[in-house]
């Protein structure tokens, strides 16, 4: 197989998943680790260079498989051993300055890997996006990209009008956190007492989730009227957004096709297996061949 | 005649917002002071389509803004730095609790601050927008910008570098990557340096000066007086004004350029025994209050002026008359995309309009046209 790709993809049965296909069609694939390389500083960042275990990381990349949005927590917080605690106890305001020093070491070997390699799935542009979703969809919406109505924000009385739901229209939540997943809302006041909140309004059972790769959809069966607004807007949420391989949720509202959801960070542990290589096969050869 | 509203994100405490808010005043302009710490305890956001509307009044409304602070990313009590004294184990949940507590309330927050600013950048000048601010927590990323720009900077190394090996224990320094602690010599022993990762620098020896660049000139540039610190912050006693070489002016202005920075307050060294100068730290939000009063430059009102400058595109303003040609046009083209938004607006799901578009205002008026604003 011709060229390296660099993965970053947080453990799990989804890295599993990538890790069996890419032996499987015996890619050349350099792993990383965050917890290993911060913790036993495998990693060597020099002036222009990048290494990891001595080798250079971006002589012979030909593509960055980043699916890993760089979110962390400060690890000796999370239930410290004896052990552990004997080591930290006297610098616990080093702990909480540590992640923020572990997470600008770890974005900062994406990023310039990112920027020196010829082709990226995903970019940190879409991890930002992600972290933003209010200001991604007012992004698409400002070039003619249908998505769902959305109100964020803490203004009760706004949420309140917003989410007053008729007929067949129902309301979806989430928390401003990267990554948080959507909700459906179910009790008016629990969404009203929590943080800052997104709210999008959609037709009731409408959800369809689509996975892209580069700016072509492989998911098989859709209906008509999606397929005519992936045709129309799928390049340009991809290319607005950053997003080289994503799943897409579609909806509509008032009957029409609108953007609901996007991640940058796909999970392939829940696709059926016929599914998760096509879609693994069609990110490879972006990879590889910069073509979808 | 409408006076130009200018936000200066930051608080009201922030020597820096508080003199740019005088600067601004002084030249007619609408200075909107805007803390984004308080977003969203203390003040009320709705924001839904292109809109934001923070305690009522549109974020829209500022034609240019100055970026000082996001908004503090931890609660004080919580603050990287804070000398909290060994706790007993039996207290560790509790502290663990709170930690995770605000952690976890704080990242939610600081992206829609970003958020907002993020899409306030998209339709106005922001000095200097959030995709550059970020660069102050990633300073690897930064060197690494600069290194491969061509721009010097002393040899910059994290994790178990060649670097470090063998090397005279007063020869390197300890950076910390997120720019949150105090620079300090490499020391032999590992427990006595910060928790890797951080930053390893050869120390390069010298004169220390600090230079402010807007707009790609450079605006100012003094020798920092300290003491026997190795950072410069720990012992500073004074600044002495001086001329940049020719060399250190081209250095300056290419890595100002190399991150793309309107604004940037540049710490250069001056090898005594080279003559050579080496970029060591690039601050995308420097403090300049103390700077100007201790060497008689007024950073604040050049800044004030530029953000009135990047104003003018968007709202006819007398202080320009050589730009009114090209306010004009930007004005029609303003227009249209206000009209097209409203249109958009009207062609919306009947549900995407109701209080919140009568509340907003703005965008439910008729396209504004030039000479209504006159």
């Amino acid at each position: 197989m011709p060229g390296r790709i660099v993965a970053a993809i947080p453990p799990g049965p989804g890295r599993t998943r990538w890790k069996s296909y890419f032996s499987h069609v015996d890619q050349d694939t350099c792993w990383l680790d965050r917890a290993s390389i911060i913790s036993n500083a495998r990693a060597v960042l020099e002036n222009d260079r990048l290494l990891l275990d001595g080798t250079d990381l971006v002589t012979g990349t030909v593509g960055l498989l980043n699916l890993d949005s760089g979110y962390m927590w400060p690890l000796p917080l999370l239930d410290p051993d004896q052990a552990t605690w004997d080591r930290w106890k006297g610098r616990v305001a080093d702990l909480l300055r540590n992640e923020r020093e572990s997470r600008s070491f770890w974005l900062s070997l994406l990023e310039i890997l990112e920027e020196c390699v010829p082709t990226c799935v995903n970019t940190q542009e879409a991890f930002a996006w992600e972290a933003m979703k209010p200001a991604a969809f007012a992004m698409l919406q400002d070039t003619d990209v249908p998505v769902a109505p959305f109100l964020a924000g803490n203004d009760r009385d706004q949420l309140a009008e917003f989410m007053h739901e008729r007929g067949s229209v129902e309301c979806l939540r989430r928390s401003l956190a990267p990554g948080a997943p959507l909700q459906r809302v179910s009790n008016r006041q629990e969404v009203l007492e929590n943080e800052p909140i997104l709210v999008q309004r959609v037709d009731r059972g409408s959800l369809h989730p689509v996975w892209v790769v580069g700016t072509r959809c492989v998911t098989p069966s859709l209906p008509e009227d999606m397929l005519h607004w992936c045709e129309c807007h799928l390049k340009a949420v991809m290319n607005s957004l950053g997003l080289r391989l994503s799943r897409l949720v579609l909806a509509r509202a008032e009957a029409r096709p609108v953007l609901l959801d996007f991640t940058s960070s796909p999970d392939v542990a829940g696709l059926p297996e016929g599914d998760a290589v096509q879609v693994m096969e069609a990110t490879r050869r972006y990879l590889v061949e910069g073509a979808p | 005649m409408k006076r130009p509203v200018i936000g200066v994100f930051g608080p009201l405490s922030d020597p820096e917002v508080r003199v740019l808010a005088a600067r601004l005043y002084n030249r007619g302009a609408d200075p909107w002071i805007i803390d984004l710490a308080r977003v969203p305890d203390q003040v009320r956001l709705a924001w839904s389509g292109g809109e934001m509307l923070l305690g009522g009044r549109s974020l829209l409304e500022v034609d240019a803004a100055f970026l000082r602070r996001t908004g503090r990313t931890l609660p004080p009590g919580l603050q990287p730095g804070t000398n909290i004294p060994p706790l007993p184990r039996d207290s560790w949940d509790g502290f663990v609790a709170k930690a995770a507590g605000a952690l976890a309330l704080e990242h939610p927050r600081v992206a829609l601050r970003t958020a907002l600013l993020t899409t306030l950048a998209r339709h106005r000048p922001v000095v200097n927008p959030p995709h550059l601010q970020r660069l102050h927590r990633l300073k690897f990323l930064l060197l690494n910008r600069l290194a491969r720009a061509g721009v010097p900077i002393p040899e910059s190394a994290v994790g178990v570098s060649p670097l470090v090996a063998g090397q005279d224990p007063d020869a390197l320094v300890a950076k910390p990557l997120a720019g949150i602690y105090k620079t300090r010599l490499l020391h032999p022993e590992p427990q006595n340096n910060p928790i890797p990762p951080f930053l390893v620098q050869r120390r390069v020896r010298g004169e220390l000066v600090r230079a402010y660049v807007l707009n790609r000139r450079v605006l100012a540039a003094a020798r920092i007086v300290f003491g026997t610190t190795v950072d410069s912050s720990e012992s500073q006693t004074g600044i002495a004004p001086v001329h940049l070489s020719e060399e250190a002016e081209s250095v300056a202005l290419r890595a100002a350029r190399a991150v793309q920075a309107p604004f940037c307050g540049l710490d250069i060294m001056l090898e005594t025994d080279t003559g050579r100068c080496f970029v060591i730290d690039l601050n995308l939000s420097p403090m300049f209050a103390a700077f100007s009063r201790l060497s008689g430059r007024d950073i604040a009102a050049s800044l004030a002026d530029h953000l009135l400058d990047l104003a003018a595109v968007r709202i006819p303003f007398p202080r320009r008359p050589a730009l009114e040609v090209l306010e004009q046009a930007k004005e029609l083209l303003a227009a249209e995309i206000d009209r097209n938004r409203c249109e958009r607006w009207s062609r919306g799901a009947p549900g995407t309009r109701g209080t919140f578009q009568e509340a907003r205002g703005t965008l439910t008026k008729a396209p504004r046209w030039p000479e209504e604003r006159n």
